[in-house]
């Protein structure tokens, strides 16, 4: 039973992470040697050259153990960010299966069916673990893989202990979500609550990581415990206590979801209060944002897009106030200055400004169009646009409103990101052009537009599948604008990548023909788009 | 009296015959019409292909001289919905959702946005994911009706609905069809909308088996009658009346079916003692069952 619900319940993030992981670990390990040369001394430099730079990015992601190695390369380039998604993934699998299967009405049918609550908590919890232990295994094992064809060595015990640590603590975060996700009244804030509780924790584990006297808070935070092993370096540690600690923490915390489960009515949280008793509304919203084109999907998302605009503006001010100490520390270094040159021509700091921030603000705006397709898929599978085409509009304004709406939204993350950038560059330290940070932030919109119009196609015709293939597609560009200079792919391979037409353009590489590139993908997406919706039966059955 | 809709050889084809067969129906201006069938039928289908939301694999279909998939815009500023279960709203509240497709429609009356809410007590300030079923039926009732539509489109309207506010929904149905308006409802129960209709068609399987009117229904059955007598009777009095088949008589009574008027029957027994009569008709409900059968008789013959 509990592999089946593995595979029916999970298969798309068994997919997503399990194949998708081991790719990923695979093409970085086949660019090891282009990225760090073949050479003992070209590794070593290669490693003292991440280190520099990694001590800037302490706050997220830890201090790389032997990057010189393959598997230390990959803990840091891969692991880290992978553990990163996916505890974003186990918090909201974790919500999910506390709240979101009873918004489903699937746990009233499992009760219903004589399973009791008890037992159905610990099958789901089993199964997501299972899911969760395949796809760290799969990540991890992508880096024994592909060893041998860069003659490093596979170091598969390592790898297998570096796996089981991730999924250790990665099930903790998913425990600490369920048992969050018990007590608020409404689903949608027990997902805030409980992805909100382990976005803190990585907090909590950065400041641990990165100030002395605060460093006795990482013990609350399973980051810090499942950074004790780095196995997948060969040379690193296992830490066997850290790891079954973990393990021991989840099943606890799973545990201590049962009584409250048990207690709480289905489909409310512990925690309800009674509702203030006033009149009853009788007359329909006159507000504004409801009745103009394309408003209202703004309006519907604002908590949301609010988060996004934010999160962008206080990101970029922090990544360019970091940018002078880290090139101050790589760049006192001659040959590692050399050697970022040819990575990144150009003005030192002000590259260094294109890759720590615009590299991050590109993830950022592909991120951001997967989660708007991502409402429209649901919007569309939930009966929403059978419902709007029962209203005087034809199927070509619900694909401009959405082309419009991603356009706006898009917008204005862009202009928080560039005024979160242009406040902070007087107390940076950097001479940066006022002109090139202004166009590379004003680049970011046709890339963002880019994805938007791939992502409005897909969801036009197929919403059911949108999701998957534009994730899918943002991962494949994002590795062919990484890897494609290391594997020295022809020019029109890599001019595929959208990541790779955005260039580095703060460095005044701007050229036309990328931006304009980058607007044509999204208007055949959108001329695409209005195609396939007019062609296709619009049905929530 | 034009057709406020109209399907010729309309058909969607799922396979594995699934869908919809070779639909001919006219619905006129002013009329309710039953659309009745079983689950999976092919109403929903049917009513999907009336809103230009799928494509049919043949045929057309229009509204008011409309076609269902080039003019689907106009057809739609005609139209009011309800389908067969309203979207997730989420966290939008009743009042900005009939806010937001009363701006999609336009020239929605806020007095009739009252007058429809306070005769089903639907309070428009929750959130929609607080709304229980039967609230976010009259949510849908509200969103259909609001604009005082020239079509009505409902799909199972009244399903979910107690039975108070089922009958104010069909007083509302039949104030619409006072205003002038056209219904076409569909329902898997004929008794919850017998009461509205002038005409029900009946599809099973994807096709349609009977369009009627409802006093026509009982008109054409056949009905069970058994004649008493003071003394023997001759069954061959009765055996070439029209409509009458079965005759089978025992001593002082005779039973045989028909079908028809009773006048032959009356005729008949005139001159002689008849000590009772006793005639079996099935309810409308028994009639219409026997259209959801695998052999229904009536289609048959």
């Amino acid at each position: 039973m509990i592999p089946w619900m593995a595979w029916r319940l999970h298969r798309r993030g068994l997919i997503g992470f399990g194949v998708g992981g081991f790719l990923i670990s695979f093409l970085y390990g086949a660019a090891f040697t282009q990225a760090a040369g073949s050479t003992a001394e070209s590794q070593a430099a290669f490693g003292r050259a991440i280190l520099l730079v990694a001590k800037q990015f302490a706050f997220i992601i830890p201090i790389p153990v032997h990057p010189e190695t393959l598997g230390g390369y990959e803990q840091y380039k891969w692991l880290s960010g992978a553990i990163i998604l996916m505890m974003l993934w186990a918090g909201l699998a974790g919500v999910g299966i506390g709240r979101g299967d009873e918004d489903r009405g699937i746990t009233e049918q499992w009760i219903a069916a004589g399973v009791s609550r008890a037992r159905l908590l610990l099958a789901r919890s089993a199964a997501f673990g299972l899911v969760l232990l395949v796809a760290c295994f799969a990540s991890v094992l992508g880096i024994a893989a592909v060893a041998p064809l860069v003659h490093q060595d596979p170091n598969l015990a390592g790898e297998v202990g570096k796996g089981l640590s991730m999924a250790a603590g990665i099930f903790t975060g998913y425990a600490i979500a369920l048992l969050i996700s018990q007590f608020p009244a409404e689903r949608q804030t027990a997902t805030a609550l409980g992805v909100g509780a382990l976005v803190l924790l990585l907090v909590v584990n950065g400041i641990a990581d990165t100030i002395d006297s605060a460093s006795w808070i990482g013990v609350f935070s399973p980051f810090h415990w499942m950074e004790q092993t780095t196995s997948a370096a060969p040379g690193g540690t296992f830490d066997l206590g850290a790891t079954l600690g973990l393990a021991v923490a989840g099943a606890v915390l799973v545990g201590a979801v049962i009584p409250i489960f048990q207690r709480r009515d289905i489909g409310s949280g512990l925690f309800t209060w009674g509702r203030r008793a006033r009149a009853a509304v009788r007359v329909a919203s006159r507000n504004v944002m409801l009745r103009m084109p394309f408003t209202e999907g703004i309006w519907e998302q604002r908590v949301g897009l609010s988060v996004w605009v934010v999160s962008t503006l206080l990101l970029g001010s922090l990544m360019l106030s970091v940018t002078k100490s880290m090139g101050d520390a790589l760049f006192s270094d001659p040959n590692l200055a050399q050697l970022f040159q040819k990575i990144a021509p150009g003005p030192k700091y002000t590259a260094l400004l294109g890759l720590v921030w615009f590299g991050i603000a590109l993830l950022l705006l592909a991120g951001y169009a997967v989660v708007q397709v991502s409402r429209w898929s649901a919007q569309d599978q939930e009966g929403r646009v059978e419902m709007l085409l029962s209203a005087p509009i034809s199927r070509s304004r619900v694909v401009i409103e959405r082309a419009l709406e991603f356009a706006v939204a898009s917008l204005l993350i862009v202009i928080a990101g560039y005024i979160g950038v242009a406040s902070t560059v007087p107390s940076s330290g950097l001479n940066l052009d006022a002109g090139h940070v202004f166009t590379a932030s004003a680049l970011l919109w046709p890339f963002a537009l880019a994805f938007g119009g791939l992502g409005v196609a897909v969801a036009s015709r197929w919403p059911k599948i949108a999701v998957p293939v534009l994730a899918t597609f943002v991962v494949v560009e994002y590795i062919l604008g990484d890897l494609g200079p290391l594997f020295k792919l022809p020019t029109w391979m890599q001019n595929l990548s959208v990541f790779h037409l955005y260039g580095n353009p703060v460095v005044g590489d701007l050229s036309w023909t990328p931006a304009i590139s980058m607007v044509l993908v999204f208007v055949v997406g959108f001329g695409a788009a209005l195609m396939l919706m007019r062609q296709r039966d619009v049905s929530s059955a | 009296m034009t057709a406020a809709i109209r399907t010729q050889g309309l058909t969607k084809d799922f396979g594995g015959g699934r869908g919809l067969f070779d639909l001919d129906l006219e619905v006129v201006e002013g009329e309710v019409f039953g659309y009745l069938g079983p689950n999976g039928s092919g109403k929903s289908t049917t009513i999907r292909l009336l809103m230009g939301l799928i494509h049919a694999t043949r045929g057309s279909a229009s509204a008011f001289g409309l076609d269902a998939i080039q003019q689907s815009v106009e057809i739609k500023r005609l139209v009011g919905y309800l389908p067969g279960e309203l979207p997730q709203f989420g966290g939008l509240r009743g009042r900005d959702i009939a806010g937001h497709f009363g701006a999609l429609r336009g020239g929605v009356d806020q007095k009739r946005v009252k007058e429809i809410t306070e005769r089903f007590d639907l309070d428009l300030g929750l959130k929609f994911r607080e709304y229980s079923s039967g609230n976010k039926r009259k949510l849908g009732i509200l969103l259909a009706f609001m604009h005082r539509p020239k079509l009505l489109i409902l799909d199972e309207p009244s399903s979910g609905l107690d039975p108070l506010n089922q009958q104010e929904f069909f007083k509302l149905v039949q104030e619409a069809q006072a205003d002038g308006a056209t219904v076409f409802l569909s329902s898997h129960v004929l008794s919850e909308v017998e009461h509205v209709c002038q005409r029900v068609g009946i599809i099973r399987r994807g096709k349609l088996v009977k369009v009627a009117r409802l006093e026509d229904l009982h008109e054409m059955h056949v009905r069970r009658v058994e004649v008493e007598f003071a003394g023997d009777v001759q069954p061959q009095l009765f055996e070439h009346l029209a409509g009458v088949e079965n005759v089978k008589s025992n001593h002082h009574s005779i039973t045989f079916t028909m079908r028809g008027s009773f006048e032959p029957i009356v005729d008949a027994l005139a001159g002689h003692h008849v000590v009772n009569v006793t005639s079996h008709e099935p309810s409308l409900e028994e009639i219409f069952l026997t259209y959801y059968e695998d052999q229904p008789k009536e289609a048959a013959s």
